[in-house]
């Protein structure tokens, strides 16, 4: 490699996305914050070249190793990184004010939701543009079972889980034979159809107005009033999902799934009833859906019809692409992103789902496998 | 219908719209040979795979596997849960796994190396043995077909030759009973040629039945003990190798009149 070639690699790779954040930022944001923004872009792209080197990228669920060296390496780095991200976690609510504790909590629920969404668009390739739908539903089933019936969270978690589970039965049996595109108007028919029965059923829902004074859970007898104490309650739940769909990519169930995304044919051909697989998987995928409804019901200790947009819905699909499809870090780094990262920019408010807009699609034109992703779905 | 029939094909037709893809075909598939199927382009070699392994539906006839399980109406999950594995013309891997991956996976459907959620959410030493068997076998299976150096490249990333001997492998660990090869040959060099004969001699061996669609005639008469020529969606002869040679029938099909 020349000089030259070397120098044009490195203008590419780290010197042109930061430009070209700038040059598009600056009617926005104005000169001395898109050069700050370029700037973290570039820390950035330095950092991830870092993590790349040192293989921490490599995570998700295929065994895909170039060399046994790298396999070392990434078994280092996934056992240790995974206690490493634990521990902070757990140690971090002491330095942060209860706004912050606020933030994170919400974007742990939304990592849940994008994990859950993950096992479909990820894992299997399929489309789900109505997951919020689930997360709705949880959420209602515990609004509901308590406004009615004074059933406690706990309850309502195994039930609202359940109850999206079963919804998402009746859903995917008869619309899992469709593809791609079929299947993902279908799904978002399906989004708003729960939204707007949740807006008109006014005598289970309240309709527009909601429910309100939800109830914090209790747990050995201590409410879970405070921001701290819920921020350990979405802990628990969130290290649980991830855990068990960490440990399903890692097994039979994982290596179905990678047979029916890569080649639907071949797998029939295996021995897979691809069918019963992408129900299974849709069905698990609502579930945790459910659950983080019911966590965010009780979280915001209010449930409204607008929670549950369509909006919402592509917001947790954006997470698992801006993070990387397939990958457990990836999809948790990009739900961290999308909330964290609106919040630091509340001063652009009115600019925020253009900066959003403009992050998708620089992601699309220099990393399009998403930030801790593989580029395994582009096969170059 | 004797205990020795491994597969019988009965007067099986298929209609696409008027045309007469496959025309009241019958072929006994015995134990213990190698059946290999010829004939011209379009004659109808692969519909006829297709119809055996569920991915097309007969309009009549009926295929009857070990002489008691009927094969038409079975969707492709379920013949291959019977003990068939087919692999395809134009190959159908896992193109963006790794090669181990995709023997791995061909593992899924064998019942004695499966295990429940629960072992996998709490790494039992069920999935752990469960696991390291799986992978010791595939990596068996990737030494017999001569790919083992490749075991983590992608497999999109093989050579063509190479990607056949995958789909075998992946073919060999789900333990079929019978083994339908659609133009295994196509495409290899001579060398991997003479790799595919021993290959399938060995394969035959263990007592798998192999039935091959192919076209070169010095490799069916190599390992063929039996020939069936098909023309138009018809049988046009069958027989041994030597004899379907001079048959004169089957040389006007291919070479015209």
């Amino acid at each position: 490699m020349s000089i030259k070639s070397i120098f044009l690699s490195i203008l590419k790779s780290y010197l042109i996305p930061p430009l070209w954040m700038f040059a598009i930022a600056m009617p926005i944001m104005g000169i001395t914050k898109s050069f700050v923004t370029a700037g973290l872009l570039l820390i950035g792209l330095l950092f991830y070249r870092l993590l790349k080197r040192t293989g921490f990228t490599g995570t998700s669920n295929h065994h895909y190793y170039k060399d046994t060296l790298s396999k070392y390496r990434n078994k280092y780095f996934l056992k240790y990184g995974w206690i490493f991200a634990l521990l902070v976690s757990i140690i971090l609510p002491f330095f942060l004010n209860n706004y912050e504790i606020d933030v994170i909590t919400s974007a742990m629920l939304y990592a849940m939701l994008a994990l859950g969404l993950n096992l479909l668009v990820g894992n299997l390739g399929l489309l789900n543009l109505g997951y919020i739908a689930f997360y709705g539903i949880g959420a209602y089933t515990y609004a509901v079972l308590y406004a009615k019936f004074g059933f406690s969270f706990w309850d309502a978690v195994v039930i609202g889980g359940m109850m999206a589970s079963l919804i998402s039965m009746v859903i995917a049996l008869p619309t899992l034979r469709l593809k791609g595109d079929y299947l993902a108007i279908v799904t978002l028919g399906f989004g708003e159809i729960v939204r707007i029965v949740f807006n008109n059923w006014d005598s289970l829902t309240n309709g527009p107005n909601g429910i309100m004074g939800i109830p914090r859970p209790y747990l050995f007898g201590i409410q879970l009033s405070t921001g701290i104490r819920f921020f350990y309650l979405t802990l628990g739940f969130a290290v649980i999902q991830t855990y068990i769909i960490y440990r399903l990519g890692k097994s039979r169930s994982g290596r179905y799934a990678l047979a029916i995304r890569e080649n639907e044919q071949a797998s029939a051909m295996v021995g897979i009833n691809t069918y019963k697989v992408k129900t299974l998987y849709f069905i698990l995928s609502a579930f945790f859906g459910g659950i983080a409804g019911v966590l965010f019901a009780s979280k915001q200790m209010f449930v409204s019809p607008d929670s549950f947009t369509f909006i919402e819905s592509v917001y947790v699909l954006a997470m698992v692409i801006l993070g990387g499809m397939g990958s457990i870090a990836g999809v948790i780094a990009g739900a961290f992103t999308l909330v964290v990262l609106p919040e630091l920019l509340r001063g652009f408010i009115i600019y925020r789902m253009l900066i959003f807009a403009l992050l998708l699609i620089t992601m699309m034109l220099f990393k399009p496998e998403g930030l801790l992703g593989k580029k395994a779905y582009h096969d170059k | 219908m004797t205990n020795n029939t491994i597969l019988s094909i009965n007067n099986v037709s298929l209609m696409f719209g008027g045309l007469k893809a496959l025309d009241g075909i019958t072929i006994d598939i015995k134990k213990g040979e190698v059946l290999c199927i010829i004939g011209p382009n379009g004659a109808g070699k692969t519909t006829l795979f297709n119809c055996i392994t569920g991915f097309l539906k007969p309009s009549s006839g009926s295929i009857m596997y070990n002489g008691e399980i009927e094969l038409i109406g079975k969707k492709p999950y379920q013949i291959a849960h019977c003990g068939i594995y087919r692999s395809f013309q134009n190959l159908a891997l896992f193109n963006d796994l790794s090669v181990l991956e995709n023997v791995l996976i061909g593992g899924l459907k064998r019942k004695d190396l499966s295990y429940g959620i629960a072992d996998t959410l709490f790494i039992t030493s069920k999935f752990k043995t469960t696991e390291k068997r799986l992978k010791q076998e595939a990596a068996a299976l990737l030494e017999f077909t001569g790919i083992e150096e490749k075991r983590y490249k992608k497999a999109g990333e093989l050579s063509y030759g190479e990607r056949k001997l995958l789909e075998l492998a992946r073919g060999l660990i789900t333990k079929p009973q019978l083994l339908l090869l659609d133009e295994p040959a196509a495409g290899l060099n001579p060398t991997e040629k003479t790799e595919l004969v021993t290959a399938i001699k060995r394969i035959r061996e263990q007592n798998i039945n192999v039935v091959l669609i192919e076209h070169d005639m010095r490799f069916v008469s190599d390992i063929a003990n039996w020939i069936s020529v098909l023309d138009y969606g018809k049988k046009l002869a069958e027989g041994l190798p030597e004899d379907i040679k001079k048959n004169k029938a089957v040389i006007e099909a291919y070479l015209g009149t």
